[in-house]
């Protein structure tokens, strides 16, 4: 059996992915899901719909809020599945309400201003390489948060969603955004590297995953995420890393809550019949050519001009490959966007086509209401 | 026809004083009692705008609502509000409240988008004026219009034209003055032939200022000096926020310490002395009736006229009490009961009040929960029934100066069972578990750049 490391990459823009150059040299030797479509545009509420396969209207966590609602006894998380198997598991995050801690055997939090997360987490490969070389399997999960630092730093405090002099400078907010994503990149590479260096690869499947993009000022009334489902936050990213894998980049969307099924079946664990079915399904047939893309389904939680996360969403979103269907409960709008004509999501065609708008209706009343 | 709905809720509006300010036949309080019905004896459920809305909107006593204070606490799922009844009738709402009132999530979607203002704003300082452009624009029919005007929370500012001894005694009085000027305004705006008009508090306030034979003392801050410090506080920088608030408690206490040095030789009464010595930052909280006796009064379409109730009771009445006259039913269970027995019966039954003091946000506050009857007032510390007990006889003792707990044990428990009576309903008093995992969340989101 594989050990897992898992590396997420904390708000990593996919057209930053796939130009970043230590990115590209991973993608070239790994299985790319290059649309993977966030339950929610923030880490909370992605990272545990990604981690239980399940979305927050089922675990409980469909809000900042409401992590502390998880069910964990109906929803078994990946880090708890590997401790059942016998893995060694730990975590090295940037807060303690990202992930549900049920499974870790630690779950350490950095301080995102002041460590250099780099030479931090070359130490826990250095300690897990111990570990593995002991004979026993371990999980390793790894959060590259200083992109967020950056946006929280520079964004998140000086500006709120509605200041204009954000949103009028937007070379600026993406040159901004290149300059972090570029050490973000860097910090990619030095850890994969090492990572071969050590000779980890052989035996560990690698998942390299975004959680979630970041505005650079496309919306007015967005700086940075968590507020809208536009594709610019929703989109996020996954790379399986492993010698049997094979190599091959998949456009078609898939949804984040397929990735823990699909790590599962990579490792060969069954899933738990104690616990509820998970709603993603693994990616494998997607792997071998013959996956059928399925509806995604998000939310997240527009402040408006509170200033503060709502406690429920108010932003309901479902999506396919062709189409995006927004419910705005807080003032009861509907958008509906054509992908393929408008992939910037810059004209709401919900009166041009009202059939279309009907149907995506009903898939979001359908997912939304299996509660 | 179904009436149409003007709602106003003015903060901290004590009932004694509105009703000084009814006794003069020229005031508009006058005129409005005239024309409708006035309870002088109401007791709010709680001394803080957030618990006591809660009860108020929902006809529930406020440890059934899951709103607990001000700290990102909200209204249980499956908890209905007033609004509810409201629009099944087909009311369309429109309302202004403060900012804060977002995040209970309480309130309807209102149909104007300038809902929320900052905190300072009153009918004596623009909320009247819009109140009156917003009665005379095209409104949907039957609308129900949400008022909550803050001119009498501190810190209070009288207008130039208000502040002399003629319009009251004190700065509490003299706005009550200017707001029985603005209320002649909005009234002269809506058709009491087509409309309902309610006016209350969501609680009281202890007045900051006293006459004695010798001195005459005013504590009351200056807005000017407050709202600059707000705006101060608001730009300093994340990081600084705990030690913005540690500085805000240290200033209080600071404060305290000079008011008592000033009180201490002038041989005030305790009900005079707890008014002027106290401040935000106090951690001891109580519900003395100057802080949770409002006035209610209804008039307009279907309502009798020229009728005083001098009964005590609630605020969690005042939507039981209204939809009765619309004949309007709510299809959830309430705490809350029609007063319109009560206004044509005068020996009607004893309606028991559920009293408790609101928390405070930024640290912990010795809170009390308690009843009151129309003869007692007995409350105690929230989680411990034999700490902070109170009891006094409001008949002979109107301003509770006088606490007789120690004397009277038989009377203690009697209210204590009773109190319990209330009690054993509640889901989980103070939901403090609640409470800790809301605060640390966000204190965590608060490290995330979130809040």
């Amino acid at each position: 059996m594989l050990n897992l490391i898992f590396i997420t990459m904390d708000g990593a823009r996919v057209d930053h992915i796939i130009s970043g150059k230590n990115y590209n040299n991973i993608i070239k030797k790994s299985t790319f899901f290059s649309r993977v479509i966030a339950y929610a545009p923030y880490t909370i509420g992605a990272m545990h719909a990604l981690f239980s396969g399940t979305y927050g209207t089922k675990t409980g966590v469909n809000s900042y809020w409401s992590n502390v609602n998880f069910k964990k006894d109906k929803y078994k998380t990946l880090a708890k599945y590997l401790q059942d198997e016998g893995y060694v598991t730990y975590g090295d995050v940037i807060n303690k309400l990202v992930l549900p801690p049920i499974g870790f055997d630690e779950l350490i939090i950095h301080d995102e201003i002041n460590d250099d997360l780099t030479e931090r987490h070359i130490k826990l490969l250095d300690k897990f390489n111990k570990v593995s070389k002991d004979g026993k399997k371990f999980f390793l999960y790894l959060h590259y948060s200083n992109i967020h630092t950056g946006i929280m730093q520079e964004v998140l405090k000086k500006y709120d969603n509605f200041s204009k002099e954000y949103f009028e400078n937007r070379q600026k907010n993406e040159q901004f955004y290149d300059d972090l994503f570029e050490e973000a990149d860097e910090y990619l590479g030095t850890i994969m590297n090492y990572i071969e260096k050590l000779e980890l690869n052989k035996d560990t499947l690698i998942v390299i995953v975004s959680d979630h993009g970041i505005s650079v000022g496309e919306k007015f009334g967005e700086r940075a995420y968590g507020v809208f489902c536009y594709d610019y936050t929703l989109t996020s990213t996954a790379i399986f890393s492993h010698q049997n894998i094979p190599t091959t980049h998949i456009e078609s969307q898939v949804r984040s809550i397929d990735v823990l099924p699909t790590i599962l079946e990579m490792l060969r664990i069954k899933t738990d019949t104690n616990y509820e079915r998970f709603q993603g399904d693994s990616l494998i047939p997607f792997i071998e050519g013959k996956g059928i893309p399925k509806i995604a389904f998000s939310q997240s939680g527009n402040p408006l001009k509170s200033g503060k996360p709502p406690k429920e969403p108010n932003v309901w979103a479902v999506r396919t490959d062709e189409w995006k269907f927004i419910k705005n409960t807080h003032d009861g709008t509907e958008e509906l966007y054509s992908l393929i004509n408008d992939p910037r999501e810059e004209n709401n065609v919900i009166y041009d086509f009202p059939q279309k708008a009907s149907e995506l209706r009903m898939e979001l009343d359908r997912i939304s209401s299996n509660i | 026809m179904k009436p149409n709905i003007l709602f106003l809720i003015i903060d901290s509006l004590r009932s004694d004083k509105f009703s000084q300010k009814a006794q003069l036949e020229d005031s508009t309080i006058h005129f409005l009692i005239n024309n409708g019905v006035f309870f002088p004896e109401t007791i709010a459920s709680a001394n803080g705008t957030i618990l006591s809305w809660s009860s108020l909107f929902t006809s529930k006593f406020p440890f059934k609502t899951g709103i607990r204070s001000a700290k990102f606490n909200k209204l249980n799922d499956g908890v209905h509000t007033c609004f509810d009844v409201l629009k099944n009738n087909g009311y369309a709402f429109y309302g202004y409240l403060p900012t804060l009132s977002e995040a209970v999530g309480l309130f309807p979607k209102f149909k104007n988008q300038d809902c929320y203002y900052d905190f300072y704003l009153g009918i004596t300082n623009g909320l009247g004026e819009k109140i009156i452009s917003k009665i005379n624009s095209k409104l949907d029919y039957p609308w129900f219009m949400l008022a909550h005007t803050m001119d009498l929370h501190q810190p209070v500012q009288v207008s130039s034209q208000f502040d002399d001894e003629k319009h009251g005694e004190n700065y509490y009085e003299r706005k009550v003055s200017e707001i029985d000027f603005w209320l002649k305004k909005i009234i002269g705006h809506v058709n009491l032939d087509t409309t309902i008009v309610i006016v209350t508090g969501d609680h009281g306030d202890y007045i900051k200022a006293i006459k004695t034979k010798n001195q005459e003392l005013d504590f009351n801050l200056k807005q000017s000096s407050e709202v600059l410090k707000s705006k101060i506080a608001s730009l300093a920088p994340e990081f600084l926020k705990p030690v913005k608030d540690k500085l805000f408690f240290v200033l209080e206490n600071a404060s305290q310490a000079k008011k008592s040095e000033v009180l201490k030789n002038l041989n005030l009464a305790p009900h005079e002395m707890r008014a002027l010595i106290s401040g935000k930052a106090d951690k001891d909280h109580f519900v003395f009736d100057e802080l949770i006796k409002v006035p209610f009064l209804i008039l307009g379409k279907y309502i009798p006229k020229s009728i005083i109730v001098k009964q005590q009771i609630r605020t969690v009445d005042i939507f039981p009490t209204l939809f009765d006259f619309l004949g309007f039913s709510f299809k959830f269970e309430i705490d809350g009961v029609s007063l319109k027995s009560v206004i044509s019966d005068k020996n009607s039954k004893e309606i028991l009040a559920y009293i408790e003091s609101n928390p405070l946000v930024l640290k912990e506050s010795n809170d009390v929960i308690g009843i009151r009857t129309s003869e007692f007032k007995y409350f105690r510390d929230k989680n411990d029934a034999t700490k902070r007990v109170h009891l006094y006889d409001l008949n002979k003792d109107p301003f509770e100066d006088h606490n007789i707990s120690e004397k009277n044990s038989h009377k203690v428990q009697e209210m204590e069972d009773l109190l319990q009576q209330m009690l054993k309903e509640a889901p989980k008093m103070g939901n403090q578990e609640n409470n800790e995992d809301s605060e640390e969340i966000a204190r965590e989101l608060r490290k995330l750049g979130y809040l």
